[in-house]
């Protein structure tokens, strides 16, 4: 077969616009084709059936291949192909006779798609397409697309790769960092040891400014090391505490109790807002909670002059799975930070500082320090200051509900810590010999027996020789040799020293070296430099410590609870008249205050104690009078601490718990309140008979 | 430019002369980053700086960089990346080249900002060829001549620039070849 003219008269413009074109009879046999077509279905007499022979069709749907059945569908899209030629068109019919003309004409183009699938080497090229058909268009944007994909999965793969360069190098840096600031701490620790012990020692003027100043340069120091170490623990990824469940009235209690000598140093007043009492306790990271109460705490006194510091701490949103929003706020009364300075109050080495507080001089990377760890928490930090008005830090953090909190968990532990002396041996294991001196030094001044190793090797000989020699082993972690870690476990593999514990001291502080410590067998962890305070804290869990000038009497944190009751049954008898005394005062909060902050300046303050709580007093009364809970609290909560700090321990405790009733929704008679009458009046009256003493 | 033209120069580099090279020409060029995507339009300066960057770190001159790339070009990008698109353009030289302008038409109903050049075909003699190239652009005529050559290869076809005549144009650049084929 081979084309001939059928007088179609638009026939060449089709073949034009269109490079697949058939002219077909009504009996489906192919009259003219277009060059293409031609050239594809070459063989002899492949041209000769039926179009419809010539071509399976998918489309039109159900399509039955008949003349008739073409003619109804003209319009519509055709798409056949032909398996054995390898070759396909796709396009539609004209229905000639509606021109008078015979027949159907499809007007069509080569099916890429169809070809490319099944015939790649069928050699189409652009000339076989009409220009205006977009096959080869989407053939290109398929490529392009195919193309972007890759490109995309290369730049991520270049990414992944720069962000496991960058978090490499992080990581060694904040190595590089921890490295440095535990050789630097180390030897600070040194310096702060001495000048702890040079500032108890007699000195002219001059010398104790200079102590003076060389102590407040080395906490500068410390603080900044300090951050460096938090800081890059934070990079590190470490949570900066395990989880742990704790009570979150004690943690706040605890936050002001450390800070309480300098607010009243200050004539600050330090409370808590309200009636915030949680009933529950919470699991999560009391460590760092901590510091962030205590840090904010600490910055509000630095800088106010006077006022108030209230802490607040309540629910705010209570959602499932046990979880609870807690809003805490820490407000004072100080000079306020300027509205320019707001912005940037939490950027590293930024303060508050105006012409008026910048006498305080801090590092300003408390606040830095504190906006890290609320993050940490899930939280977000705000601060709403006026100048002249005071300052509000608040945060919220999502807390996750722990269960019922014991009553007897109450915390008593800070109360007589600056007043106890110890009883016991001790061994301190450093290779540092300054440190171990100074070390040795501080503890002997609780009244220890000290003994001193330095290093792993010494340590195990000393303890395994004399088992029974020392109650509580100070192991420093980094050593040449056997480390602290391995001297602890030869230790107590040797199974001789059965009562022994062993505290790490270590100038680090993270996560996975008190794991370390823990795993190793030692008891807690401490961090270097030691604090007198921290230390005796430790210790009297587990010594027998003198509480009373009085009595002379030894007590034990563990023992007293065993000890307490003779082999009969019986509770040992104390003389009710110096039992009475005891429990009313305790000289030695007071002599710990006056070795803390000189005679002066306790008189100075005693002072102030005696005219606030007589104004206390009184709107306490009036408070139980109107059955106004919240002045109530308030009275009783301040009144109770500031007796308790200066060793009016009897009203100090009875006022602690005309504050617990009053959170336990209970009323208060006027007859509680003479109830505590005597033993406020005869505290006071000890309280200044000692201060008369001391002079 | 499209990305296409600057990844494809960056292989070249790192395929030639290693990736310390490359990354010696990426600092020299000013270039902040070199990770291309195809599709995307880039400024022309970034591809012309590292062109530059590339003739100076290897210490070539700027002509034959480009002739190297132009090769690089049909021989890498081309054939690996739109080889379909390749073969559907010719099935040998001369209906490549003459199909060429027809792709770029195709190319920019796609891509709405691409510019691209045009290749005007006229059959000197039997055995020659003359080209007319004219582009927005300016100082890519040694890119061509590269291009020339390895498409010649690309079809098995071996070709000779016979010369190589800069057209006065007011704006871009337009330059008649003559390839004689072999």
């Amino acid at each position: 077969m081979g084309r001939q003219d059928t007088g179609y008269p638009v026939w060449d413009d089709i073949n034009q616009l269109f490079t697949a074109t058939f002219h077909i009879d009504e009996n489906g046999r192919i009259l003219q084709c277009s060059p293409l077509i031609e050239r594809f279905f070459s063989a002899e007499g492949a041209l000769d059936g039926s179009f419809f022979d010539l071509f399976s069709f998918n489309r039109p749907s159900a399509f039955k291949g008949t003349y008739g059945a073409a003619k109804a569908s003209a319009g519509k899209l055709f798409l056949g192909f032909n398996e054995v030629q390898g070759f396909a068109i796709r396009g539609q019919m004209l229905d000639l006779s509606q021109h008078g003309l015979e027949g159907l004409c499809f007007v069509g183009v080569p099916w890429l798609w169809w070809i490319e699938a099944n015939n790649p080497k069928a050699g189409l090229t652009l000339a076989d397409f009409p220009i205006h058909d977009v096959q080869m268009d989407q053939l290109f944007f398929m490529s392009a697309q195919q193309t972007m994909v890759d490109d995309l999965q290369l730049v991520n793969d270049e990414l992944s790769l720069a962000q496991q360069k960058v978090e490499k190098l992080s990581a060694s840096r904040v190595e590089h960092f921890r490295h440095i600031s535990h050789e630097m701490r180390t030897p600070l620790s040194g310096i702060i040891s001495a000048l702890t012990l040079l500032k108890d020692k007699q000195h002219d003027d001059r010398s104790h400014e200079l102590i003076r100043l060389a102590n407040y340069s080395a906490s500068r120091l410390l603080e900044v090391i300090n951050y460096t170490l938090d800081a890059a623990a934070l990079d590190a990824g470490e949570s900066g505490g395990e989880s742990e469940a704790f009570d979150l009235n004690v943690m706040i209690d605890e936050s002001l109790a450390l800070v309480q000598a300098k607010a009243l140093e200050k004539g600050i007043e330090l409370r808590r807002a309200g009636q915030q009492y949680f009933a529950t306790s919470y699991h999560g990271r009391p460590k760092l909670l901590r510091q962030i109460l205590s840090n904010l705490l600490g910055n509000a006194i630095k800088f106010a002059t006077g006022g108030a510091i209230v802490v607040s701490a309540q629910v705010k949103e209570s959602r499932s799975n046990d979880t609870e929003v807690v809003a805490f706020s820490v407000s004072d009364e100080g000079p306020g930070i300027p509205e320019e300075l707001q912005a940037k109050i939490f950027d590293p080495f930024t303060t508050g500082l105006t012409k008026q507080t910048e006498s305080h001089n801090g590092t300003g990377l408390g606040l830095s320090i504190v906006k890290r760890f609320v993050e940490t928490l899930g939280g977000a930090i705000e601060v709403e200051s006026q100048v002249g008005r005071g300052s509000t830090f608040s945060f919220e953090l999502p807390m996750v509900r722990g269960g019922k909190i014991d009553a007897d968990t109450e915390q008593t532990r800070a109360s007589s810590d600056a007043a106890c002396r110890l009883s016991g041996s001790v061994l301190i294991v450093d290779d540092m010999q300054a440190n171990l001196l100074l070390n040795a030094n501080i503890l002997e001044t609780l009244g220890l027996n000290v003994d001193v190793a330095s290093s792993g090797e010494e340590a195990v000989h000393k303890v395994l020789s004399s088992p029974d020699k020392f109650d509580i082993v100070f192991m420093d972690l980094d050593m040449p040799g056997i480390d602290g870690l391995e001297a602890t476990r030869q230790i107590l593999e040797a199974g001789t020293a059965q009562s022994l514990r062993i505290v790490a001291l270590s100038a680090h502080n993270s996560d996975e070296d008190r794991r370390n410590a823990f795993n190793s067998g030692m008891s807690n962890f401490m961090v270097k430099p030691l604090i007198r305070d921290a230390v005796l804290g430790e210790l009297r869990e587990w010594l027998p410590h003198e509480t009373s000038d009085s009595s002379n009497s030894l007590q034990s944190g563990r023992v007293s609870e065993e000890s307490s009751v003779t082999e009969s049954g019986q509770a040992p008898e104390i003389l009710p008249d110096a039992q009475a005394e005891q429990a009313l005062f305790e000289p030695l909060k007071v002599d710990a205050l006056i070795k803390e902050l000189g005679l002066e300046v306790v008189t100075t303050l005693v002072k102030k104690f005696l005219t606030e709580s007589a104004e206390r007093w009184d709107a306490l009364q009036k408070g139980v009078a109107a059955e106004e809970l919240e002045t109530i609290s308030r009275e009783s909560h301040t009144l109770g601490s500031s007796c308790l700090t200066f060793g009016i321990v009897g009203a100090g405790q009875r006022f602690r718990q005309i504050e617990a009733q009053v959170k336990a929704g209970e009323t208060i008679a006027m007859s509680a309140l003479r109830a505590i009458e005597q033993p406020l009046v005869v505290g006071i009256q000890k309280l200044e008979a000692r201060l008369r003493d001391e002079a | 430019m499209y990305g296409v033209i600057n990844k494809s120069l960056k292989e070249m580099v790192i395929e030639q002369f290693g990736m310390e090279r490359w990354e010696s020409v990426l600092s020299r060029s000013g270039v902040p980053a070199d990770s291309f995507l195809s599709m995307r339009s880039y400024d022309d300066e970034r591809t012309y700086a590292l062109a530059h960057a590339c003739a100076d770190e290897l210490q070539i001159p700027l002509p034959d960089a480009l002739r190297a790339f132009g090769a690089h070009w049909v021989e890498h990008t081309l054939d690996n990346e739109y080889s379909t698109l390749v073969t559907a353009t010719g099935k040998h030289l001369v209906e490549f080249l003459e199909n060429l302008n027809t792709l770029h038409d195709k190319i920019s109903s796609t891509f709405l900002d691409y510019r691209p050049p045009s290749f005007d075909i006229d059959q000197a003699s039997e055995n020659q060829l003359g080209i007319m190239y004219t582009s927005q652009r300016q100082g890519l005529t040694p890119f061509v001549e590269g291009l020339l050559l390895a498409l010649g290869r690309r079809f098995q076809q071996e070709v000779e620039i016979l010369s190589v005549e800069p057209q006065a144009v007011t704006a871009g650049e337009q330059t008649y070849f003559v390839l004689r084929m072999l």
